[in-house]
């Protein structure tokens, strides 16, 4: 180090800290959005539910299709894009949407064509899911269950 | 629309590594040629901005340093050929060729701040470098030389380390550039640097080696009787005649040596044969490159083999095909002083990086031996025969009062119709020998007079410069 | 609709001290370099950012701003580079610089903390089309050519010159994710099919077809080929996001790559940029000129760098609007080179957090069109320093000089933190 002395070595080290702080943001920066992302989906608490398909229309879809609901928000309809795609014809391209908040889940028609039902009757605005619940698109319809309720039945 | 959110956000930092690829490329791959090529202006600015080394002599006397634009001062003009020219266009030479990396600091990192330096890309500092010249011998042999064409060269004896190089017409590194057509075109041809590159014949110098083959083979010795009755002689209807006719007919060998008799070491060559004169010879480094550091030229007995009787003979007495460079008469003379023990000349003493707490050594070179080309014995006769030419013989006028001092003459030919070379090569003090000193006139005519008179100032300073 | 309560920021107050550190490790560099005092009036410009962006953190904290808390850090460590950078490579220009800044850090102030709502927008969203339109118009009749390129990119105001692309970058996100919002679940309903052929929904085809007429007059008649592509691009995405259709994004893709093919051979500016990044040692004094300069500033850079204000990175003309990725290279060396491009990874990450979190399919698509705008740009401008593709006149988000690019990526800051600060609120409220 001794020819690197005054000047060129307050340079110098002046270089490295530059980069080094660089890198320091990236670091903290990377574990802040590691937390932030987290919180973003996977940490609030998503209630473990399932929807099982308890009758199917006349096109394609199987009865006894069974699809767990990875929140936070989970929607049905024949769009490709949906987290669950049905294909009969009375299902519009983006029918329902199941909402998880805190330990329940939340039923909202988002626009459909022919609505959705639940128990047998039309949903208007955001329903409140319990374990049983029956829920209607089009000829399809679903059953609500709670993961852990199920369990204990059995 | 979460997954395609996902999606949009893989694509775009997928991209970004692609544009980390390229600057990887450009900045790690293709950054070295890249910076070579040559119309990168940065190529440039670097070179003026590099500190480069500077070229300090054996006390560390600045030679050579940098101008802060980036050219290079030369404090002792006789040293241009030594330290050599920088030219873009024309290359770099000298020990500025020798010890470029070193100069430069790119050789490698030679120390953990070069290291630092080249990974932090800071201006290189280039390392030091001494050499065995001494700057006080150097101007006692360039003011000997005066402007006359020739060279001189100053040997450490002990060491074989150079002490002084000076060559006449020399030239100036600094703007070579403008100057190098004129320089090219200079029928003194300047470029050419004598004292190393430069091969003459060599004329009587060349009797030391001679006389030291039949000595060391025992066909003569100091005492032995030898005659030269007319001052020439015939061999194979060839006639040799000497420089100038001995004072008596009947003498020792001593004397023949002294008075540089033709006819005396004709007869010797004939007795040693060509076999054994070139072996001893090669013993002395001539043939071979004499590893110096900057570019040097092989001496030479001759192409001719096997020789004629008329070439053996004036091959022996310093004529022939013979052709030695000053610097070898000066290995000759120097392993005369060493008992027999050829040294390897150097001129590069240490490369010494520069540091904020004073210079520290990199790397320091050794005195080496190229071998034994005589006897101690031999060696002892002959600085007797050195001695008994500066104190009875054609040498006198390279006497130094208060030093015994060895030497000889030479009068070499040179081309027809212009004045012989002039030599001397001398060692001092005799008894314990620590320098040798050659001198080359070109065109100076004869060694006595032209030669022998100009190494007594060299002979003396450089006594001086060794007595440390 | 900010509720006037304290909220402590605390990360982001940490992440922001971090944030801040090369600006004044930097800024400390220059000054040994330049052997001047650290508070020689050149490097005001830097503490004035760095107080604009703690003026900035501490009103939202003042606010009880509830919005995400690493998009302000990202965009301030940048924003520290570039006028560290700035003020390197043209010094008189680093207090202009730092007086826009300023103004973009107020104007994302109002944006993130007003008394509005995002919806307002959503609703007014064929007023800001309309807007946007006018201000092309505009520029059309009334801009000035400031560099001499013949192309008329610039309006005038009291003294002060725009770039009113940069204005319709922002309009553009705005519209797009007002309109896609409310029109992807039409264009979603299975194509009406005419002679067997599938036709794609009218609620598709209008906004493809006015994008694509839009940008073809961008670039055209303006001759902006970085905008055209970054404005399509954005399209593209916000698109692709909305109805997630991979085929229908191809096909809107093809149909620019017909025009760009078009305009290459219509064009002598546009030819003469495709043929220099090809090949740029066919005039490497001359027409490759920069672009050349450009790769040895690179290469120069090497590992580590030359050292702020120790290299040359002024041999390449203009770096300081068109390579300044290039001059921050020769400069940090690829250490740095690859900081940077981690700090835009970063600052995506962080807005796609707010897009992911959003529930609110409008702010959702906001967040993803203002995150592909700067991205897209990041990647052009790039790019286009590192020869992956020809090099387009776009800024460097915050990095670049020039005050309308500043200007329009604080208001896209704002957005993105008005955007989570709403989404906060609202999941706050279920």
């Amino acid at each position: 180090m001794t020819a690197l002395a005054g000047t060129e070595a307050m340079i110098l080290a002046l270089r490295v800290g530059f980069a080094a702080s660089l890198y320091l943001f990236v670091a903290v920066a990377i574990i802040a959005l590691r937390q932030s992302l987290a919180t973003a989906s996977p940490v609030v608490r998503i209630a473990p539910a399932r929807l099982l398909l308890v009758r199917a229309g006349s096109v394609g879809d199987e009865a006894g299709r069974a699809v767990t609901l990875a929140g936070p928000s989970v929607t049905i309809g024949r769009s490709p894009t949906n987290d669950i795609v049905v294909r009969d014809d009375g299902v519009s391209a983006r029918h329902a949407r199941l909402e998880s908040h805190g330990d329940r889940w939340v039923l909202a028609d988002v626009g459909s064509r022919n609505g959705t039902r639940l128990n047998g009757r039309a949903v208007n605005g955001p329903a409140p899911l319990s374990h049983g619940d029956e829920i209607g698109l089009g000829e399809l319809l679903w059953r609500f269950e709670i993961a852990t309720a199920t369990g204990a039945k059995r | 629309m979460a997954p395609q959110v996902r999606a949009l956000g893989t694509f775009v930092l997928a991209t970004f590594a692609v544009l980390a690829g390229f600057a990887g490329y450009w900045q790690a791959i293709a950054a070295p040629s890249l910076s070579a090529t040559p119309q990168n202006p940065r190529l440039f600015q670097d070179d003026r901005r590099a500190l480069r080394g500077r070229i300090l002599d054996w006390q560390g006397n600045v030679l050579v340093e940098s101008r802060p634009d980036g050219s290079r001062r030369l404090t002792v003009p006789s040293l241009g050929h030594v330290v050599g020219y920088r030219s873009a266009r024309y290359g770099t030479t000298g020990v500025e060729l020798a010890e470029d990396a070193a100069l430069s600091g790119t050789g490698g990192p030679l120390s953990m701040d070069d290291l630092l330096r080249q990974v932090a890309q800071l201006p290189g500092r280039g390392a030091d470098v001494r050499l065995t010249i001494d700057a006080g011998v150097q101007s006692a042999a360039a003011m000997a030389l005066g402007t006359a064409g020739g060279a001189i060269v100053v040997l450490d004896t002990r060491t074989g380390a150079v002490l002084a190089m000076a060559s006449n017409p020399v030239i100036d590194p600094d703007g070579i550039d403008a100057r190098w057509s004129a320089l090219l075109a200079d029928p003194a041809k300047p470029l050419v640097h004598r004292a190393a590159q430069g091969l003459y014949v060599p004329g009587s110098t060349f009797k030391l080696v001679t006389a030291a083959a039949g000595i060391d083979l025992g066909i003569v010795t100091p005492a032995t009787s030898v005659s030269d009755p007319t001052g020439e002689t015939v061999i194979d209807g060839f006639r040799i005649t000497d420089a100038e006719r001995p004072p008596r007919a009947t003498f020792d060998f001593a004397h023949g040596f002294a008075w540089s008799s033709n006819v005396v070491f004709a007869d010797l060559g004939l007795k040693i044969g060509e076999a054994r004169l070139r072996e001893y010879a090669a013993r002395f480094g001539i043939g071979t490159a004499l590893a110096l550091g900057i570019d040097t030229s092989s001496s030479s007995v001759g192409r001719t083999r096997p020789m004629s009787a008329s070439l053996l003979a004036s091959t022996a007495f310093g004529q022939g095909e013979l052709l030695l460079s000053p610097l070898q008469v000066a290995v000759v003379a120097a392993t005369i002083a060493r008992d027999g023990d050829v040294p390897r000349p150097w001129i590069v003493a240490e490369v010494l990086a520069r540091t904020d707490a004073g210079p520290r050594t990199l790397r320091r070179n050794e005195p080496t031996s190229l071998g034994r080309a005589v006897s101690a014995q031999t060696a002892g006769a002959m600085r007797a025969l050195m001695g008994l030419a500066v104190e009875d013989g054609f040498s006198k006028a390279a006497a130094v009062p208060g030093v015994r001092v060895g030497g000889k003459t030479g009068t070499a030919q040179s081309v027809p119709g212009q004045p012989d070379h002039a030599w001397f090569v001398g060692i001092a003090p005799l008894d314990a020998p620590r320098v040798a000193v050659v001198v080359l006139r070109e065109f100076g005519g004869w060694g006595s007079e032209a030669a022998a008179p100009l190494a007594k100032p060299v002979i003396q300073a450089s006594l001086q410069a060794t007595a440390r | 609709m900010v509720t006037w309560r304290m909220r402590g920021r605390w990360l982001e107050a940490l992440l922001l001290a971090v944030a801040l550190l090369p600006l004044f490790l930097g800024t400390a560099l220059l000054a040994v370099t330049w052997e001047r005092a650290l508070g020689d009036a050149r490097f005001w410009p830097a503490y004035a950012v760095a107080t604009a962006v703690g003026v900035v953190h501490l009103a939202l904290v003042i606010g009880g701003h509830r919005g995400d808390e690493v998009v302000l850090p990202a965009v301030a460590c940048l924003a520290g580079i570039g006028i560290v950078l700035v003020t390197r490579l043209v010094p008189d220009a680093a207090l202009r610089q730092s007086a826009w800044l300023a103004l973009g850090a107020i104007a994302a102030l109002v944006v993130a903390c007003g008394p509005w709502d995002t919806r307002r927008l959503e609703r007014f969203k064929y007023a800001v089309l309309v807007a946007g339109i006018g201000l092309v118009a505009v520029t059309l009749v009334a801009g000035r050519d400031l560099n001499g390129s013949g192309d008329r990119l610039w309006l005038g105001l009291f003294g002060y010159v725009f770039q009113p692309s940069e204005l319709l970058k922002v309009l553009l996100v705005v519209f797009l994710a007002g309109y896609l919002s409310e029109k992807r679940e039409v264009i979603l309903v299975a194509p009406a099919r005419v002679g067997g052929l599938p036709v794609p929904p009218l609620a598709y085809l209008v906004p493809v077809v006015a994008m694509w007429g839009g940008c073809l007059v961008v670039l055209v008649v303006q001759r902006d080929l970085g905008s055209a592509l970054l404005f399509y691009g954005t399209f593209l995405a916000m698109l692709y996001v909305a109805i997630g259709r991979v085929h229908y994004v191809l096909a809107s893709l093809a149909v620019f790559g017909m025009a760009a093919v078009a305009c290459y051979f219509l064009f002598a500016h546009v030819r003469l940029r495709v043929e220099v990044w090809l090949d740029p040692w066919i005039d490497p004094q001359g027409r490759s000129y920069q672009i050349v300069q450009a790769m040895y500033s690179m290469a120069s850079g090497g590992l580590a760098g030359r050292g702020l204000a120790n290299g040359y990175p002024l041999y390449v003309p203009a770096a300081h609007t068109d390579y300044p990725f290039v001059a921050f290279a020769e400069e940090a060396g690829l250490v740095g080179s690859l900081a940077l491009l981690l700090m835009y990874a970063i600052l995506v990450v962080a807005g796609l957090g707010v897009a992911l979190r959003a529930r609110d399919p409008y702010r959702q698509l906001l967040a993803t069109g203002v995150v592909a705008l700067i991205g897209f740009q990041v990647v052009t401008i790039i790019g286009g320093n590192v020869r992956l593709m020809p090099l387009t006149g776009v800024t460097l988000p915050f990095v670049s000089y020039g005050g309308s690019s500043m200007l329009a990526s604080w208001l896209m800051v704002g957005l993105l933190l008005r955007a989570s600060h709403e989404e906060a609120v609202a999941a706050a409220r279920a």
